[in-house]
């Protein structure tokens, strides 16, 4: 009997299978590109800063070493003062000397003072004025850091929950290597309804406050 | 894969294994790019979009980036890097002085050009309708205030938003008609 002959081998065709590969290769790019086109500039800012002057009382805050503290200023010069008595007009240089020699701690911050008397003399009438300011810098591991503010337990949500949004504004004082902790605060005081302002400091440059200088405004 | 319905000795078969493994490797590969593409674009080397409000009363921006010492000007699609020199000129008594950057100042005939005179008189003269937006960089954060005091001495009103270092950015006009 003759053995029945087998069938032959026939080559699959590699066609399909190149075509689903091409397919498949040709959707991926096509996310890729949507991907890229998409997320490219991300919009990140909906309200652009333009600077105003207010009647508003500013709230000075100090962003420096990732950190954020308040600046209560007229009770730190308030403080400072305390032990010089009051400033006359033949006094006035002495006791701006001695309020510059002035330094003092609070919880978070290390305060010093600077002052200088200007003297206007002119033939009708002679007057002084003194210069006074506060500098301050942030103390170690002091303030609260930008988790503190993201869960509403820092010393910012308390001055929220006290201080009127119609009166007063907030401004910041900003070290270049906080700028991640200044934006999470003003997120946080604009949706309470505050204006906010901010000024640029130097890397490492302290906070100066006084009753001269450029004046605060909300932007 | 086997043609016919019975295997025989004779017949070879055809493994498509390696091929989805290669199929495979590939999706793999794309997927990666993709994912990281998308990362890079939304994550820290992400670049910002601004976008200003252009409601009643409000004025239209224009983009400068600070970096301490070049200003970049964002002039339509144009970017123009002007380098600051910290030289002004103010009238005293009917007089020029010459200010250096150290602060020293001199007295001269007059005023020279500045290289940031064209972008100064541009805003200057678009005042009633712009105003300085200001990307400063944390190398400019510095010496902000003294460049910006050169727009505030000619009455133009600024704007300012700090900006990470090597992070680029762009005003995204909103559509006309769009909100």
């Amino acid at each position: 009997m003759r053995r029945p002959r087998a069938a032959p081998f026939e080559q699959p065709s590699l066609v399909p299978m190149a075509d689903m590969l091409t397919n498949t290769v040709g959707i991926m790019l096509f996310i890729l590109i949507f991907a890229a086109l998409s997320t490219s500039g991300a919009v990140a800012l909906k309200h652009l800063p333009r600077e105003r002057s207010t009647d508003a009382k500013a709230i000075f805050m100090y962003c420096s070493g990732g950190r954020l503290a308040r600046i209560d200023a007229d009770a730190l010069m308030r403080r400072i003062e305390k032990p010089l008595g009051d400033p006359t007009y033949a006094t006035a240089t002495a006791w701006a000397k001695r309020y510059s020699t002035q330094k003092i701690q609070t919880d978070d911050l290390d305060v010093s003072g600077e002052a200088s008397a200007v003297y206007d003399e002119n033939p009708f009438q002679s007057s002084v004025r003194l210069n006074k300011a506060i500098i301050a810098h942030i103390r170690k591991d002091r303030g609260d850091d930008v988790d503190a503010i993201h869960e509403g337990r820092s010393e910012l949500q308390a001055l929220i929950g006290t201080e009127n949004n119609r009166d007063e504004f907030f401004f910041f004082l900003v070290d270049p290597d906080s700028i991640a902790i200044f934006r999470a605060a003003r997120d946080r005081v604009a949706k309470a309804g505050f204006n906010v302002g901010w000024s640029s400091l130097g890397p490492g440059e302290p906070a100066r406050i006084g009753n001269g200088g450029r004046q605060a405004k909300v932007s | 894969m086997a043609v016919s319905g019975r295997p025989s000795a004779e017949q070879d078969h055809f493994d498509l294994l390696p091929f989805v493994g290669i199929m495979m490797c590939l999706l793999g590969t794309l997927l990666l790019v993709t994912m990281s593409v998308a990362v890079i674009n939304i994550g820290a080397g992400a670049g910002e979009g601004w976008v200003p409000q252009l409601d009643k009363g409000s004025k239209i921006p224009v983009l400068v980036e600070w970096d301490g010492k070049y200003a970049a000007w964002h002039a339509g699609n144009d970017i123009r890097t002007i380098e600051e020199n910290f030289i002004e000129y103010t009238p005293v008594n009917g007089t020029w002085v010459r200010y250096d950057p150290d602060g020293k100042g001199h007295p001269v005939d007059g005023p020279q050009p500045n290289p940031l005179d064209p972008l100064v008189n541009y805003l200057q003269a678009h005042e009633s309708t712009h105003y300085a937006l200001f990307a400063v960089r944390p190398s400019g954060f510095k010496n902000f205030r003294r460049f910006a005091s050169r727009f505030e001495d000619r009455q133009i009103e600024i704007g300012a938003e700090p900006l990470d270092q090597g992070k680029s950015v762009r005003l995204v006009m909103p559509v006309e008609g769009k909100k």
